[in-house]
């Protein structure tokens, strides 16, 4: 039994690899610019390597930036899909299955971009074994930074096993098991929600920055992953609806929007909260969340962004709101890239930068990333892209039922 | 892609009217909130006080320097470039060996120094004697009488971290 099914899972693997490389022009070009994109952050992370974090513009002021931003920004993304899992299996609500599996891998991914802009800040990142049990010594459990490898990491398990094994039992030409998926999938549910949680109390764990020390962050941060990761996911739906052949219903596509509503109404109410409790009775605190939306001796250049986030939030809302733009795809679809985006600025830089400006001495030192940060992280998000693209290739060929064992066997051989 | 800095000592002459000047080092907290967060436990208080860093465990994540109120460590962003004549022989492994790029660094209260029971190099160079530095624990130090009979304060001391590094007013009668 376990030989044939390893036996099986090597086909598996053999008909993935074969469905990842062979597809249509449009597949081709669209995995030479990941290529080039990934070989461009390759070069300016070389660089990096070669010159140390002095080619980022983080200094001893703003001493995480643009990496750590878009790291606490992608747990958020990870985090999501479980709101996607909870009414799929759970209520056992069907055409939002559909979108599940494809939620599922984009948590993979997120979480493999998560691990890569962590790795990218680390100042000697050939010694990141000293984090690990055994060769290392991991400062458990009194570092944060120890849990959130270890949630993650045990995270990634779970999504990975979620999705291989609907994938392989599908192969095979079965139904899977519910009884081996659903305790696996009521546990990622926590999980989910605990990467998150764990990931703002990095940052509400240090009592020495006032902006972050609020028990606020946690919600907030689970709200925001609530209205990106959903929206992500639609849009990938839409793309993969025009260029994947992938089947899936405009009702799950809706379902979403009604979704984000929620999210996205509790993300600006949590917005107004933390506004409220910093300007309406204001205290030497206040001045990152000055900072923040105001600018401090001119220097504000990252206002403008915390604006233009809440105006792409309250957009996103109406939207969502508004039945009879929700109920209209393509004003669905900008409402989405408006949550997504104003949540990219939200919990990526825009919650990162004013804890550390003014710094705690009070200096204010603007950070804005360098070109090289900035090149390093398109390159790690072609990584996510194309990881992404190489899952959802094989999930799809799998689901559509053209990628089968007795296909494979045909192809190459027992 | 600018990057702008409004410093708090930008002065090119010292005293600059209408500043007052508070000497800054790292604080030697008592419960340093650097030590708990490091992930690797590269860093940690010295049975007599002193916060270190071990250089070669330090992975470089930074997120000590998050946690530290007071700006006291500092990160190593490019190739430390101090030539070979400047470097100071006597050395010790927690304190003043030569760092690499990618590590955090800190004020170690020159351990090198008062191992060897040698004052810290800031205190032997302050040409005003405003510097002490000594032994808590002992009554009969001179460090002990400052904090017994003149007006002292901590940074920050509503965060509780309880600095062993105190200011306090010399001369009487001036607040």
């Amino acid at each position: 039994m376990l030989i044939r099914n390893l036996k099986l899972f090597a086909h598996f693997v053999r008909g993935s690899l074969l469905a990842v490389a062979s597809g249509s022009r449009g597949y081709y070009i669209w995995l030479l610019a990941l290529g080039i994109l990934i070989a461009l952050g390759a070069t300016a992370y070389g660089n990096q390597l070669t010159h140390g974090l002095i080619t980022s513009h983080m200094r001893d002021q703003v001493s995480w930036g643009f990496y750590i931003g878009n790291f606490a920004f992608l747990v958020g993304v990870a985090a999501a899909a479980v709101v996607l899992v909870v009414p799929a299996y759970v209520y056992n609500w069907g055409p939002i299955r559909d979108v599940v599996l494809i939620g599922e891998l984009a948590s993979v991914a997120a979480i493999v971009m998560c691990m890569l802009f962590v790795t990218v800040d680390l100042g000697r990142p050939e010694f990141v074994w000293h984090l690990m049990p055994i060769v290392g010594t991991p400062n458990f459990p009194h570092s944060l930074l120890t849990w959130d490898i270890l949630v993650l990491n045990l995270y990634f398990l779970l999504n990975w096993f979620v999705v291989t094994y609907i994938l392989f039992t599908a192969f095979k030409g079965r139904k899977y098991n519910p009884r081996i998926l659903l305790p696996i999938i009521f546990l990622s549910i926590p999980f989910a929600i605990g990467i998150h949680t764990v990931t703002a109390f990095l940052f509400t764990g240090l009592k020495g920055r006032a902006f972050w020390h609020t028990a606020l962050l946690a919600p907030r941060f689970i709200a925001g992953a609530f209205c990106s990761g959903p929206a992500l996911i639609f849009l990938i739906f839409r793309v993969l609806r025009k260029f994947g052949r992938m089947q899936i219903s405009d009702t799950a596509l809706f379902k979403i929007g009604e979704l984000l509503a929620y999210a996205m109404a509790i993300n600006l109410f949590f917005v107004g909260t933390e506004v409220f409790t910093e300007f309406y009775a204001q205290t030497a605190h206040t001045v990152h969340a000055r900072y923040q939306w105001f600018g401090l001796h001119g220097m504000s250049s990252i206002a403008i962004y915390t604006w233009a986030a809440l105006c792409f939030n309250v957009l996103a809302l109406i939207i969502f709101m508004v039945p009879k733009f929700r109920l209209n795809m393509n004003i669905l679809t900008l409402g989405c890239v408006f949550s997504f985006s104003g949540i990219y600025i939200e919990k990526g830089m825009g919650l990162l930068l004013p804890g550390f400006t003014p710094d705690s001495l009070g200096e204010i030192y603007e950070y804005t990333p360098s070109l090289n940060e900035v090149t390093v992280g398109i390159g790690i998000w072609a990584v996510g892209a194309l990881l992404f693209t190489w899952m959802a290739r094989v999930a799809i060929a799998i689901t559509a039922g053209d990628l089968r064992h007795a296909t494979v066997s045909r192809q190459i051989g027992p | 892609m600018r990057v702008r800095v409004r410093g708090y000592y930008e002065h090119k002459e010292v005293p600059a009217e209408g500043k007052f000047y508070v000497p800054i080092a790292c604080q030697q907290c008592e419960d340093a909130p650097c030590t708990t967060v490091c992930p690797t436990g590269a860093t940690w208080q010295e049975s007599d006080g002193i916060i270190v860093i071990d250089y070669d465990w330090c992975i470089g994540c930074r997120y000590c320097m998050a946690a530290c109120p007071y700006g006291a460590r500092h990160f190593n962003w490019g190739e430390p470039n101090l030539p070979a004549e400047d470097v100071n022989p006597n050395m010790h492994i927690l304190g003043n060996k030569p760092r690499t790029r990618g590590v955090v660094e800190k004020c170690t209260f020159c351990i090198q120094r008062v191992r060897e029971g040698r004052m810290p190099a800031c205190h032997e160079a302050c040409p005003v004697g405003a510097r002490k530095f000594g032994n808590l624990l002992d009554p009969d130090s001179e460090i002990r009488y400052l904090l017994d009979h003149k007006r002292t304060f901590v940074l920050k001391a509503e965060l509780e971290t309880h600095p062993k590094f105190f200011y306090f007013w010399g001369t009487e009668g001036r607040s």
